[in-house]
């Protein structure tokens, strides 16, 4: 406007604008085509332009309706499981396009549908991406609503598969171990055979615990897990950890941190971080010879709070092979122990999985040995972000 | 929801003395309103020849803009021939919330002309 005001009275600038105003007009011929809504939010989470789509969904059908108003009174986020999604919930997505791009499906109902017309205030799935657009000075989030594609929908009809299947194998095998264990007890097999059903036994476990993460990674990928995310000191956590294991295991480990005067303040499902330990400290076991020496080593910056996980095994060859271990079902060939039962591939990939759920990451790097003869040790950094204090998280403190 | 255009329409409007009327011509510039929208939105005769975003908030001027634009391009929109509730501007910056119900009318040379009436629906006026 201020730029008809200004120029207004010069032919050259109106033909400009009307061009303007015709690329205008274009733009929001094509945003209404499109099959997906689309909304940018501005700071405070009032809506500052939609397009059709979104207005067919949320607003009545009038896209200047939407304008100014909160998200929260047009439309509610819902995860996978039908329970309802909290504005300042770090899994909303508005709250995750303040830390960077990213996508995730939700379920949204539709909150300014009038109350008579049923069929339209239904729970809708859709794949929800956000991204931060910074706009002469001003911050908004453009989010991008899409209906899954049959792709999508194969995928999560095998998620759901895979989530089926675990549940139905928990039972078997917990009756498998029983009597495992009840054979085990009698005193009459001889040595071969109790060899034999000690095999069986740990084989077993190994499926049972192949089974639990396999669940726990279908929760992850399909978004089903509920997060308990907590605010607090990661010493506090490491702590809590350290004080479950066995006299044995404790023994192995230390604990140092790089400057004991900052804060290690982080965000986390503290069951989720045991099992990320718990996962690290069994891979550490798995390879070491003897013995493990694991260090703990805390480290803060200004974004995020690293965890160095380091241990005096074989460590890794290359950077490939540090990529491949958080691959599902890899295992690194080199590692393989005749007399070890074999991992179930699938430790270092649900690290990864629970720390990106978590909002951070996971990497791994081996450290060159002075003489360059090789590798020593594996380090596996998880990287927390620093928490945003809000109301979807409670301070453990 | 109508998307049509109706003959006659804005001359309806204007006929409704009781309400705040203001027209604006195809390019969305202020042309006409009455007395009623003097009075009650405070704008004078400098309104005229104005593009009518002067009278909406400035967030709601992108969409206002874009889709008088598409509406040239589409000859679409469901804005027109029901109520609509929107916040509008008076000369002294304060915002009257009111109830817009908008026309379009293609004259016999193929030009549009928008109308408008405003119920405010608060303030000393509300009705």
């Amino acid at each position: 406007m201020l730029v008809e005001d200004s120029f207004s009275g010069s032919a050259e600038s109106r033909s400009l604008i009307q061009q303007m105003s015709q690329s205008l007009g274009l733009l929001r011929v094509a945003f209404d085509s499109t099959g997906e809504a689309m909304l940018i939010v501005d700071e405070s989470s009032a809506v500052r332009w939609a397009n059709q789509q979104a207005a067919d969904l949320w607003g009545g059908g009038i896209t200047l309706q939407m304008v100014g108003r909160p998200l929260s009174a047009l439309l509610q986020f819902y995860h996978l499981d039908r329970s309802p999604l909290g504005d300042d919930e770090p899994s909303h997505p508005l709250q995750k396009a303040l830390s960077g791009e990213g996508r995730n499906s939700y379920l949204i109902q539709a909150l300014s549908t009038p109350a008579n017309d049923l069929e339209k205030s239904g729970l809708i799935r859709r794949s929800v991406s956000w991204r931060l657009i910074i706009q002469m000075n001003q911050s908004f989030i453009l989010l991008i609503f899409r209906d899954l594609d049959p792709l999508e929908k194969a995928l999560a009809r095998q998620r759901q598969f895979i989530d089926n299947l675990a549940h139905e194998l928990r039972t078997p095998i917990a009756i498998i171990t029983g009597n495992l264990h009840r054979l085990k007890r009698k005193e009459q097999f001889s040595d071969n055979i109790r060899q034999s059903l000690s095999d069986a036994t740990a084989e077993t476990h190994r499926m049972a615990t192949l089974v639990d993460n396999l669940l726990l990674l279908s929760e992850l990928d399909t978004d089903y897990r509920r997060w308990k995310l907590q605010i607090d000191d990661l010493r506090t956590f490491v702590d809590h950890w350290a004080a479950k294991l066995s006299f044995d295991l404790r023994g192995c480990l230390q604990v140092n941190v790089a400057n004991e005067a900052v804060d290690y303040q982080v965000q986390v499902d503290r069951d989720a971080f045991h099992l990320i330990l718990d996962n690290l400290l069994d891979n550490s076991c798995r390879f070491s010879s003897s013995k493990p020496s694991i260090q703990i080593l805390l480290i803060q910056s200004k974004s995020f709070i690293e965890l160095q996980f380091i241990d005096d095994g074989p460590g890794l060859q290359n950077e490939e092979q540090c990529a491949a271990v958080f691959d599902r079902f890899t295992r690194i060939e080199d590692h393989r122990n005749a007399d070890m039962t074999d991992g179930g591939g699938l430790g270092l990939p649900l690290v990864k999985s629970l720390m990106e759920g978590m909002g951070g990451s996971a990497s791994c790097s081996s450290p060159q040995s002075p003489a360059n003869s090789g590798c020593h040790g594996l380090v596996v950094t998880l990287r927390f972000p620093r928490p945003r204090l809000s109301a979807g998280v409670t301070n453990s403190a | 929801m109508s998307n049509s255009w109706t003959p006659g329409a804005v001359d309806a409007l204007r006929q409704q003395h009781n309400l705040p009327f203001v027209r604006t011509d195809a390019q969305g510039q202020v042309v006409e309103f009455n007395d009623r929208f003097r009075l009650i939105y405070g704008w004078d005769e400098r309104l005229v020849g104005q593009t009518i975003g002067m009278i909406l908030p400035s967030s709601f001027r992108e969409l206002h803009h874009a889709g008088f634009s598409r509406f040239k391009l589409t000859e679409t929109s469901k804005l027109v021939n029901h109520p609509l509730e929107l916040a509008t501007i008076c000369s002294d910056g304060a915002e009257i919330r009111s109830e817009h119900f908008i026309v379009a009318e293609r004259s016999d040379a193929g030009g549009w002309s928008f109308a408008a009436t405003l119920r405010p629906l608060e303030g000393p006026h509300a009705c």
